[in-house]
């Protein structure tokens, strides 16, 4: 029997975007010792595993609802974390993806510790940013990357560069509040796509995204015109890829300046081999 | 509990398993007794199809419990 202290503990943890297969090995270890584990999955194939797992663990999901605002749903997801916490339980809360990107019940529930002062860790997982990178093989350390809620994007009239790669999470749901009805609100991709072309042409090709979510799925890679967008199939899952328009122009100046740098640490423009902070 | 989910299950947590079924998918399926659509979706590798199949939606809580 394990020993609960009074305030209980709390682990957050992500399953990963593929079922099954992208939970690390800390996040199982995690779901298996907890003495409550609370998860919220997008799939049956996760929830069976996860139960199959921790007999204890309980799903979140009858908080969702179509009829609320997502952030009524988060916040009550929340408070059921915290109830099993105040019993002095050791807690697992598992999300899909990853538990800090696109989970706004993660990070509340983060905040919320700290404030209460339980201990808490959020656990690194993939995300669908990560399976964007493998398979259309973007590598942000070669061109950068810019990402931004599709409609944090719209809204904030956010600053990016053309000429490096542009990711836009949930261009599906652009505006919505609650859970989706439909797959698409399609006169928001249209407001996207008219913003889009002030800085790419109608011809520029971009990628609809959407990671396989199960070990015997593919990807969905779908490459259309940024003029035919409104019409492409997208879900609530897809992502946009937007490629840069053109290569960078080198600042010259700049160029010169670290050409004399690296002259002067006596790597003289080489790169020296061994790990970066990937 | 539908075969399916029991299926993808078992080939996921299961190197052995997944090698099994990529080595033979047609009796690894026959052996978990998968239906006809089952079956086309699971070779289909289609996001939508093996959704249908598993009878739930990704951008809700559908039907995952």
């Amino acid at each position: 029997m394990k020993r609960r202290s009074r305030r209980g503990s709390l682990t957050i943890v992500g399953l990963g975007i593929e079922a099954i297969t992208h939970v690390t090995l800390q996040a199982r270890g995690c779901i298996e010792q907890a003495d409550k584990v609370l998860y919220y999955v997008a799939d049956p194939v996760s929830a069976q595993w996860i139960r199959s797992v921790n007999p204890k663990a309980e799903s979140l999901t009858r908080f969702y609802s179509t009829k609320k605002r997502r952030r009524v749903t988060y916040s009550q997801a929340v408070d059921e974390i915290f109830g099993f916490l105040r019993k002095g339980f050791a807690v697992c809360a598992a999300f899909y993806g990853h538990p800090g990107v696109f989970c706004s019940p993660g990070h509340a529930a983060m905040r919320r510790a700290r404030r209460e002062g339980v201990p808490a860790r959020m656990l690194p997982a993939i995300s669908s940013l990560d399976c964007l990178f493998a398979d259309l093989g973007v590598d942000p350390g070669a061109e950068g990357c810019q990402s931004f809620d599709a409609t944090d994007f719209l809204l904030h009239d956010r600053r990016f560069d053309p000429k490096s790669p542009l990711i836009l999470l949930q261009p599906a749901l652009i505006g919505e509040r609650t859970l989706p009805l439909e797959p698409c609100n399609r006169e928001g991709l249209k407001i996207l796509t008219k913003a889009l072309r002030r800085h790419y042409p109608g011809s520029h090709k971009v990628v609809v995204y959407e990671a396989a979510q199960f070990v015997v799925g593919k990807p969905g890679i779908l490459k259309v015109r940024l003029e035919a967008l409104p019409r492409a199939r997208v879900t609530p899952v897809s992502m946009l890829y937007v490629p840069p328009k053109a290569r960078p122009t080198a600042n010259r100046g700049m160029l010169k300046r670290l050409i004399r740098l690296s002259a002067g640490s006596g790597v003289q423009g080489k790169r020296k081999a061994g790990p970066s902070s990937r | 509990m539908p075969s399916l989910t029991e299926f993808l299950v078992k080939i996921s947590a299961d190197p052995k398993q997944l090698a099994r079924f990529k080595k033979n998918p047609a009796a690894a399926m026959k052996r978990a007794k998968l239906t006809a659509e089952e079956k086309e979706a699971v070779l289909s590798g289609k996001a939508e199809k093996l959704r249908t199949a598993l009878n739930f939606a990704s951008w809700g809580p559908g039907k995952v419990k």
